[in-house]
């Protein structure tokens, strides 16, 4: 089968083979789970790839459907931007499109990213495959599910774990790069000082080369970090995907927060156990830590999410583009484009975070929560110093059943995930097994710009925790 | 302006509302700690590397508006249209 290598380790014979393959697969994904808001024709696809030229030739690649393309409807899963077809690219599909690799569709998606289940979104819920009566994770749930479901690598984008968490509940590999060291030009803002775009792969040899192309710096983005950091991270990048495992990059001291890992549940803690004991026999030296402001990461988060997608999505008010419904007056126009074109769970976060930045409550939520990144950010930086990561599982349980954890009741979901997206540091998931047939992801934290650590660890991984090869089937695992 | 909310909008949203206010006074947990920390706007504000193609401040680069005679704003030359031109 096709997924049994890196995509990096395909011959052009097999690029060429491995096309109309790739393309039947994503086209289950479609159909079975709804992964695709978009999903373009065999015809469109093999036309660009024939045009296509580059090191990417040959691999079709799913697109979350926040991330603008040019031509090809946009509509961040919501009724508002269900007419919104983008007239450019973002950097990162422009990096795609230069080296040959095709954008097959746009994934479906939570509402606007907000959402962890895959099941706000205005186009349908979708399903996951390893048990179709569970969430898929979110917001980046078709990315997850269509590299699940027999795919190479998808797109994503990652506010709060919207990468990592579906990753873990959809047994793949889900990165979050560090702030800054992705281009966020063309990605439909949710909350900026958060979100990033976030790679899914089945290989972590062909996480190491997409993130090397798609880190290129690009001025377009002010909040881009230009410098050293990144040239050297990229080298290093390059030599993971062509030579794979560097042993010295292994020679780690790793941090458990004791006092968060007793949340999740019993059966995911023993995995996580189980897991530790793998890196320890790899050489790895796991000791516990207490990170008592670490509990408090969730409703910082929380509260600068809201205010941040109050000011973000001020923009929808149906004059400039999108959905726009026919009223006598202007402001009713306003009101009625805006009341029946955003879903529920955009619209509680739009008046909670209009609410916590308003005069008179700004000053005990939104600057209060300002504080508390800081405080949060510099205590993780100070682990950081004694260790080169901090562990802990992705998700606190498996994937829960559809409802379960639909809205704010679902929010604590989330607790693990948040808190790279608050300091800005780069974080993985690792697939590392199943409880009860439902898949558990292992989050590693690592420094600024050290990525190719987190790859390394995860390539390490591979084929002793992680089974890459393994895929879903129809009607559960 | 005040717009009116769908009906049976706000009991919709109460219980929600509820949940989340609970969320966010955990933040008040912390209120003396956090007095002691400056806000953190954005994650990378102290350590992130300086943007070398703009200037550092904005406020010295603010072109002086000047006005026409009827009162409109008349827009300054763009930066680098020269160049284009004469190249």
């Amino acid at each position: 089968m096709f997924i049994d290598k890196p995509f990096v380790e395909w011959t052009d014979v097999e690029r060429e083979e491995n096309l109309r393959k790739q393309f039947e697969s994503f086209l289950e994904a479609h159909k079975y789970f709804n992964a695709f808001i978009t999903l373009r024709s065999m015809e469109e696809v093999e036309g660009e790839f024939l045009k296509a030229g580059g090191p990417l030739k040959g691999l079709l690649v799913p697109v979350k459907d926040n991330i603008v393309t040019k031509g090809i409807l946009t509509t961040c899963g919501s009724r508002i931007l269900s007419n919104f077809v983008p007239i450019y690219d973002a950097f990162v599909i422009e990096i795609l499109k230069s080296n040959g690799a095709v954008v097959v569709g746009k994934t479906n998606m939570d509402e606007f990213a907000m959402g962890n289940t895959g099941e706000t979104s205005y186009y349908g819920r979708t399903l996951n495959p390893w048990s179709e009566d569970r969430v898929p994770g979110g917001s980046s749930s078709g990315s997850a599910v269509a590299v699940a479901w027999k795919g190479m690598v998808a797109l994503g984008s990652d506010t709060g774990g919207s990468v990592r968490q579906p990753a873990s509940y959809n047994y793949v590999v889900g990165l979050k790069p560090t702030y800054g060291l992705i281009s966020r030009f063309g990605l439909i803002s949710y909350a900026d000082s958060l979100e990033q775009i976030g790679i899914f792969s089945r290989y972590g040899r062909d996480l190491a080369y997409l993130l090397y192309l798609l880190s290129q710096y690009d001025a377009r983005d002010m909040t881009m970090v230009e410098g050293w950091e990144r040239e050297s991270l990229r080298i290093e990048l390059l030599n993971l995907a062509f030579h794979g495992i560097d042993e010295k990059k292994l020679e780690l001291r790793v941090a458990y927060p004791i006092n968060l890992v007793e949340k999740a549940d019993v059966e995911v803690q023993e995995l996580f156990y189980k897991s530790i004991d793998v890196l320890r026999n790899m050489g790895v030296k796991v000791g516990e830590v207490r990170a008592d402001f670490l509990n408090v990461a969730l409703s910082t988060y929380y509260i600068i999410a809201m205010v941040e997608a109050s000011s973000n999505l001020a923009r929808y008010s149906g004059v400039g583009y999108g959905l726009r419904l026919e009223s006598p007056t202007y402001w009713d126009a306003v009101a009625k484009s805006r009341t029946l074109g955003f879903g529920d769970e955009v619209k509680r976060r739009i008046i909670m975070g209009t609410f916590a930045s308003s005069k008179g409550y700004e000053g005990k939520y939104y600057i209060r929560a300002l504080r508390l990144r800081r405080l949060i950010k510099e205590g993780l930086l100070k682990l950081l110093k004694d260790h080169d990561c901090i562990i802990m599982p992705t998700t606190p349980t498996p994937p829960p059943k559809f409802g379960e954890a639909l809205g704010p009741k679902g929010y604590i979901h989330d607790m693990y995930t948040v808190i790279p997206n608050l300091t800005g540091n780069p974080a993985i998931s690792i697939p590392i097994g199943f409880v009860n047939g439902l898949p558990i992801g292992l989050q590693v934290v690592g420094r600024y710009f050290s990525e190719d650590v987190l790859i390394n660890l995860e390539m390490s991984l591979e084929h002793k925790v992680y089974n890459p090869r393994l895929t879903p089937r129809r009607g559960g695992s | 302006m005040r717009l009116a909310m769908i009906d049976e909008e706000p009991s919709k949203y109460l219980e929600d509302v509820k949940k989340i206010l609970e969320l966010f006074d955990e933040v008040e947990k912390y209120g003396e700690l956090a007095e002691k920390y400056e806000p953190l706007y954005h994650p990378l504000l102290d350590s992130a590397a300086p943007r070398k193609d703009v200037p550092r401040s904005w406020e010295h680069e603010a072109p002086i508006s000047i006005y026409s005679a009827d009162g409109y704003v008349i827009a300054p030359p763009l930066k680098g249209v020269r160049k284009i031109e004469e190249g």
